[in-house]
């Protein structure tokens, strides 16, 4: 019964992938392919003039996740078509990546906003760009006095510190997102148009003042005519920002602002001084909410059944053939006298994978202490070949054996990854090792590996989450610990129902995660793909 | 003491890294930033210690004239080269008239490719013996490798095109194959080792996984 229903189990879950496989992916205004109507009308249709446009709210969506995105606004010829400059930070705080974009908005009379982004740029920032303008215009943000807000919460571990503002004046002329930093040296603006602050007209700078943006107007044209910062800011371009002292608050802002079209260069709007202005940093990435949700139902479903193994040591866990197999080899290899073969893979100790491998490895070299057999541990990774060395040395003393301990069976052989396969088919040939283990990260050298050590006529056990690679150890190998058998195996050999009882978890959370496919998929095909939506995955940092 | 110590650092940097990742906070970003700053320069340190270990273990059997001795004698002597060449250019590695790069060129990048190049006939070796119609599951993966190789080849392309006239396209054919089920049985895999990377993650930090712990 319980193998029908693990037959049942994995039958469904890979139809569940087929399910996922299968969804088409999602249109995208503008992202491939030929530009969409308003996209081609925006992108042929020039800025001429610096005319009043009105402000999106995009304010307020700006930094609720840490990351954040600044928009300058202009308005073209046509009302009902503004294009903007984008330019979005990733990851909270690792600096403003200038990926500007230029992007058609629609407003319906209703005031709300809807933009797509012209093809070229649109691929980066997509997520971000469809956050914002969706946004309602607030009606009381339009046409306030000049002032900036929807400061970011964010102060960038390199000592940046994000000040991303919304400038609004009087007509709605302009929006704005500044970056300032600490210690001068922010980069929102190429250095090549960095001024020192101290030649800011009007009041003194704080230290903190703005480095980032033109103070010299025939600067900014020369860059404009250069196109060095074409899409940047539309037609509006930045030309001075100075902070001047602002009460019991770090600074006020002021800003000057440049029409970037040829035929109205002249025309300058300088604005009056904000209201105070502090950078307050985030303590949450909001885009990062569904791994988060993810991740809290994954560890409380662990420590549920931690709980439950505490209470009641009776576990079942399925057979694991490939890992039952690593004893069975390790006999093999002792009753033929010839050592063991241990190889942890080619990543470094901060790969999941050669974790595991190691916890197996203390598991590994405790049987072959226990029975008097040997075992060569190669490596190519300084760092592995450290830990692996105290790892076997500590599982000799646990076996009662420390003096059986060879530190050279533990070698060092070469960081060059082919150099490490020659290395280790060479002691497959002329040791004879009878039971070849691989666990671990693997590329390229899996099949080579894998390939003597079948032709050297060792048992072998192979076990990675390397998805390309595990095909050449299913064809080579006795026995493939597939993905997550590799990371269960260390709790499977233990046989503590505590240990075992993570491996329930991860299945149940399989379970979790078919569903929520199979309910992705369905709300998909009825037309409602916010639920998918909510489980996209933001940019990586 | 001796794995008490380990274990509360273990549990402060998972706690941190898997923090990091959900918050921008400078309380939890310059913590991680120096974390990750300690690491590379420990994983450069022990670029020393491989160096070591190298001569610590293969010396003596040279030394001794073990089995296989000269094997390990080119290999330290390889080393040694490289290194003092190394030392002795300082480093302009990058000079395309250095003996280092001469090295790389003409010595390592060739001996690099001929190992990849095993891979053609290792990879033949192991399709011939896991093609082999013995079971269902073996003729599946069988039929599968036919219509993916035929695909990719314009020969297939046109046979299909010839023989089904028109009604059938292999190309499309190997497409969805690699699409569908192939994407699905990857994503599969993929979901279930991210579970067990947690889970493992979640017993090395809480301390359960003790194993990698010496003293």
């Amino acid at each position: 019964m319980k193998k029908q229903l693990e037959t049942a189990g994995v039958l469904l879950f890979l139809a569940a992938g087929v399910i996922l496989s299968a969804k088409p992916g999602k249109p995208v205004g503008g992202e491939t392919g030929q530009a969409e109507g308003p996209a081609r009308a925006a992108a042929e249709a020039r800025p001429v003039s610096m005319r009043p446009a009105e402000v999106l709210g995009a304010a307020d969506r700006w930094n609720d996740s840490g990351d954040a995105l600044r928009l300058f606004v202009r308005q073209s010829g046509d009302p009902e078509k503004q294009a903007l400059g984008v330019l979005v930070s990733e990851g909270g705080g690792s600096g403003w990546k200038p990926a500007a974009a230029q992007v058609v908005v629609h407003r319906d009379p209703s005031g709300k906003s809807t933009g797509s982004l012209l093809p070229e740029t649109a691929g980066e920032i997509k997520d971000q760009i469809t956050h914002t303008l969706t946004a309602q215009i607030p009606p009381d943000k339009r046409g306030v006095s000049m002032r900036l807000r929807a400061v970011t919460r964010n102060i960038a571990s390199n000592g940046l510190m994000n000040i991303a503002a919304l400038a609004l004046t009087p007509d709605g002329r302009v929006a704005v997102g500044i970056e300032l930093s600490r210690d001068g040296k922010a980069g929102l603006i190429p250095d090549a148009f960095r001024l020192d602050a101290s030649t800011a007209d009007g009041p003194t700078p704080l230290p903190i003042a703005a480095h980032l943006v033109f103070q010299d107007k025939d600067k900014a044209v020369k860059a404009l005519e250069e196109e060095k910062i074409s899409g940047l800011a539309g037609d509006v371009v930045l030309v001075s920002l100075q902070a001047v002292p602002g009460g019991d608050k770090p600074f006020m802002l002021r800003a000057g602002f440049l029409a970037a079209s040829a035929q109205a260069r002249d025309e300058i709007a300088v604005s009056g001084p904000s209201l105070p202005v502090a950078a307050e940093a985030a303590w949450f990435n909001g885009l990062r909410l569904n791994v988060a949700l993810l991740l809290a139902a994954v560890a409380g479903l662990i420590f549920w059944f931690m709980w439950q193994a505490k209470r009641s040591a009776n576990l079942y866990v399925r057979r694991i053939p490939g890992i039952d197999a690593i004893e069975e080899a390790i006999g093999r290899a002792t009753e033929m006298g010839r050592p063991v073969l241990y190889v942890p893979g080619i990543l470094d100790m901060t790969n999941i994978q050669t974790i595991s491998s190691m916890l197996i490895l203390g598991k590994v070299a405790e049987m072959v202490a226990e029975y008097d057999s040997d075992i060569v541990a190669p490596n190519m990774i300084p760092f592995v070949r450290e830990v692996a060395a105290d790892v076997v040395k500590q599982a000799y003393y646990n076996a009662g054996r420390p003096d059986a301990f060879k530190p050279e069976s533990v070698p060092y052989l070469s960081q060059e990854q082919f150099a490490f396969t020659a290395g280790v088919n060479g002691i497959m040939l002329r040791d004879k090792p009878a039971a070849n283990i691989y666990l671990g990260g693997f590329y390229a050298e899996s099949l080579i590996l894998s390939e003597t050590g079948f032709q050297a006529k060792a048992i072998q056990v192979a076990g990675t989450a390397e998805v390309t690679q595990l095909p050449f150890f299913i064809a080579a190998c006795d026995y493939t610990l597939i993905g997550e058998e590799l990371f269960a195996a260390s709790a499977y050999m233990s046989k503590d129902p505590r240990m075992l009882s993570t491996l329930k978890a991860a299945d149940w959370a399989k379970m979790l995660f078919i569903g929520l496919i199979v309910i992705g998929s369905v709300s998909l095909s009825l037309g409602m793909p916010q639920f998918s939506q909510f489980f996209e995955i933001a940019a990586m940092k | 003491m001796k794995k008490t110590i380990p274990l509360i650092v273990t549990f402060i940097t998972g706690v941190i890294m898997t923090v990091e990742y959900f918050s921008p906070h400078p309380l939890v970003q310059h913590p991680k930033a120096a974390i990750e700053k300690w690491g590379i320069s420990v994983m450069s340190a022990m670029i020393v210690l491989g160096t070591l270990n190298i001569l610590i273990v293969n010396l003596p059997r040279i030394v001794r004239k073990e089995r296989d001795w000269m094997y390990k004698a080119i290999m330290v002597a390889a080393m040694i080269a490289t290194a003092g060449l190394g030392f002795y250019e300082q480093g302009k590695f990058d000079d395309k008239g250095s003996f280092s790069n001469w090295m790389f060129t003409h010595l390592l990048v060739p001996l690099q490719s001929t190992m990849f190049a095993l891979l053609a006939f290792y990879i033949t070796s192991a399709a011939f013996r896991a093609f082999r119609a013995r079971s269902v599951e073996a003729t599946l993966l069988l039929a599968a490798a036919i219509i993916v190789m035929l695909g990719r080849v314009p020969i297939g392309e046109l046979l299909s095109a010839k023989l089904t006239g028109g009604a059938l396209n292999l190309p499309d054919l190997v497409s969805w194959i690699n699409d569908v089920p192939n994407l699905a049985g990857k994503r599969a895999i993929m979901v279930g080792a991210a579970l067990g990377a947690i889970s493992t993650g979640i017993r090395v930090i809480l301390g359960m996984e003790r194993s990698y712990l010496a003293g």
